[in-house]
């Protein structure tokens, strides 16, 4: 898998939107917020990228168990 | 009311006798999908044998939402009539997150063709308007207490033992159809099984009469505060009864499900105050699977002996009858040897894909209703949190993605495109809309063109060429003219001149932009396997 780099965004702002979501959010909150994101985001992406964003994320969290 | 009949063979001599029957299609299996593949062989003037192991047509649940194309077949087959007399026709949804209406739907109107997108009634109903229709077919031998059992089969014939209700006797055939449903004992006898998925989810099925007036619509609900962490499906059926299924959690799977406990949960959902009576109640688990391929050497598998999805995208009966349709035509044309038998292998092929994309629908709908992880559940809350307000969660909701007929795109009976059609276009393998046409009798629904012949479909203001008539005139198709200002024409994206050739099941097998005789000719040759095409 190649890295992914963000072309659109300036990455600090790009990371504090997406912390942002969070605040004053409980943990089940939190989770449903971003499972919204994630739903409203995969459709702008197209099929190969969101394949990709995808097994990177499984990925990732799998490396951690 | 429905009033149940038992029905009788009464033996002649030679089952009596026990000698070995030669017959030539046999059917295994006096189901919803058997009845209709007699009544559809019948149709197309080849006598069939029924054989089905009770006397009387099917009792509870099982098939009630018949869909588009399965109302279509059974109207060709002379019993839509009685259908629509008890069914209930429905066209609108709605999707209930707890007690909050997120989502509503409408599955389309009769207005195209005069058939409903949707009639809901009870499996038992419509095969008692089969075996109506039968009885008036003078070429369907319809054995009733007749229990078959699979002795052998070779590259002539299939044999077969059957216990009749007075004799046990042999039948040697040419054609073996099974539709002896989930469990089918053919399928077991020769060492096949469906390949798939069984989820361990459970599902509380009922049926209860309640006082009329309700609107016939689909409802679902999710989290209803009745049943919280569960779903319930609401459906009208004939006689104010009306089908309810829960989803059981899984520490309520195990419980006993009387009458009684099901009274009560539908109370929990309808309110206090309504008189109710549950009928019966039945546990079920989802599944979904198919077979490999449903043709093996004489024996042709079809409806649930050869697949079974989940109920909640109406894809089991609304499946098994098209399958009928398919083998039926090809069938025919196999023994009256206008056809090699490697036609037959084509309806494998298709109805295997119609499977494998129903077994795939069935278990993304199944994964939606009970999700299967903390994550996937997580989602679904999403998206049913955010429906009301965004049209792209309302879709994603999904409580059983309604059947729809199968388009064909990879068969080997379809000719490639030569010419470059617009992407509006209707494709090869796909089935014609529902439409009306211009006739000699005037204004009538395109679907009642069809009964056993290709037809070419010309579209043009100016009259067909000469050829074309002449072919028509030789019997290898009908031919149908249809004016460019028809709204089916502007619906398929067919400009002057252009012609579809078309199965007698309706799917698309070829287009041109201009038809000509040679590539006509060749279409149809291999539309009826006479010359082998690779797939697409």
């Amino acid at each position: 898998m190649n890295p992914r780099i963000q072309n659109q965004y300036e990455i600090d702002d790009m990371y504090s939107a997406l912390a942002r979501i969070h605040e004053g959010l409980d943990a089940t909150q939190s989770n449903l917020a971003n499972a919204c994101a994630v739903f409203l985001l995969a459709a702008h992406v197209d099929q190969n990228t969101l394949d990709e964003i995808l097994q990177i994320a499984r990925h990732s969290v799998a490396a951690t168990a | 009311m429905f009033v149940r009949q038992t029905y009788k063979h009464t033996p002649n001599t030679l089952e009596l006798a026990g000698a070995p029957l030669q017959e030539t299609v046999t059917i295994v299996g006096g189901g919803l999908v058997g009845l209709t593949m007699a009544l559809d062989l019948s149709h197309r003037g080849i006598s069939v044998l029924v054989l089905d192991d009770d006397n009387t047509v099917s009792m509870g649940g099982r098939a009630i939402c018949h869909a588009h194309k399965t109302l279509q077949i059974w109207d060709r087959l002379g019993c839509l009539e009685d259908i629509l007399k008890n069914g209930v026709s429905w066209s609108k949804g709605k999707i209930y997150h707890a007690e909050e209406l997120i989502h509503e739907f409408c599955v389309g109107t009769a207005d195209a063709d005069g058939v409903p997108p949707f009639v809901n009634l009870q499996q038992y109903y419509v095969e008692a308007a089969l075996v109506d229709a039968i009885a008036r077919q003078d070429n369907i031998d319809m054995r009733w207490n007749s229990k078959a059992r699979l002795l052998r089969s070779d590259n002539d014939c299939v044999l077969l033992e059957v216990e009749g209700p007075d004799s046990v006797y042999q039948i040697s055939t040419r054609w073996l159809i099974a539709a002896d449903g989930a469990r089918s004992e053919i399928r077991t006898a020769m060492g096949l099984e469906c390949e798939g998925i069984r989820f361990q989810d459970r599902f509380l099925n009922t049926s209860v009469r309640l006082p009329p007036g309700r609107v016939a619509e689909r409802q679902f609900w999710f989290d209803h505060p009745s049943h919280p962490g569960g779903t319930i499906l609401m459906h009208q059926q004939a006689d104010n009864l009306w089908r309810i299924d829960f989803e059981l959690r899984d520490d309520e799977a195990n419980e006993a499900t009387d009458i009684a406990d099901a009274a009560a949960r539908i109370t929990g959902l309808i309110g206090e105050g309504e008189d109710l009576e549950v009928e019966w109640t039945s546990l079920y688990a989802v599944q979904s699977k198919t077979m490999a391929r449903y043709r093996y050497g004489r024996i042709l598998f079809i409806g649930d002996a050869a697949h079974q999805v989940s109920p909640y995208g109406a894809r089991g009966g609304n499946s098994g009858v098209p399958d009928a349709e398919n083998l039926g035509w090809k069938l025919k044309r196999v023994l009256e040897d206008s056809a090699p038998d490697r036609l037959l292998d084509s309806y494998s092929d298709e109805r295997v894909e119609a499977a494998q994309e129903n077994v795939k629908r069935s278990s993304q709908s199944t994964e939606f209703i009970t999700p299967h992880s903390y994550g996937s559940h997580l989602l679904r809350d999403a998206v049913l949190m955010m429906a009301k307000n965004q049209p792209l969660a309302a879709r994603a909701i999904n409580t059983g993605r309604l059947s729809e007929p199968m388009a064909y795109a990879d068969s080997a009976l379809n000719t490639p495109d030569e010419d470059n059609w617009p992407e509006i276009s209707i494709k090869p393998g796909a089935i014609l809309p529902p439409a009306r046409i211009a006739s000699m009798h005037g204004d009538s629904p395109l679907y009642k063109v069809f009964n056993d012949d290709f037809v070419v479909l010309r579209f043009g203001n100016e009259p067909a060429p000469v050829w074309l008539h002449d072919a028509a005139a030789h019997g290898e198709f009908r031919l149908l003219n249809i004016d460019t200002g028809n709204a089916l024409a502007m619906e398929i994206g067919a400009r002057e001149g252009a012609a579809f050739l078309v199965r007698p099941d309706m799917h698309v097998c070829a287009r041109w932009l201009a038809p000509q005789p040679g590539k006509l000719e060749q279409a149809l040759r291999r539309a009826q396997g006479k010359t082998v095409g690779d797939k697409q």
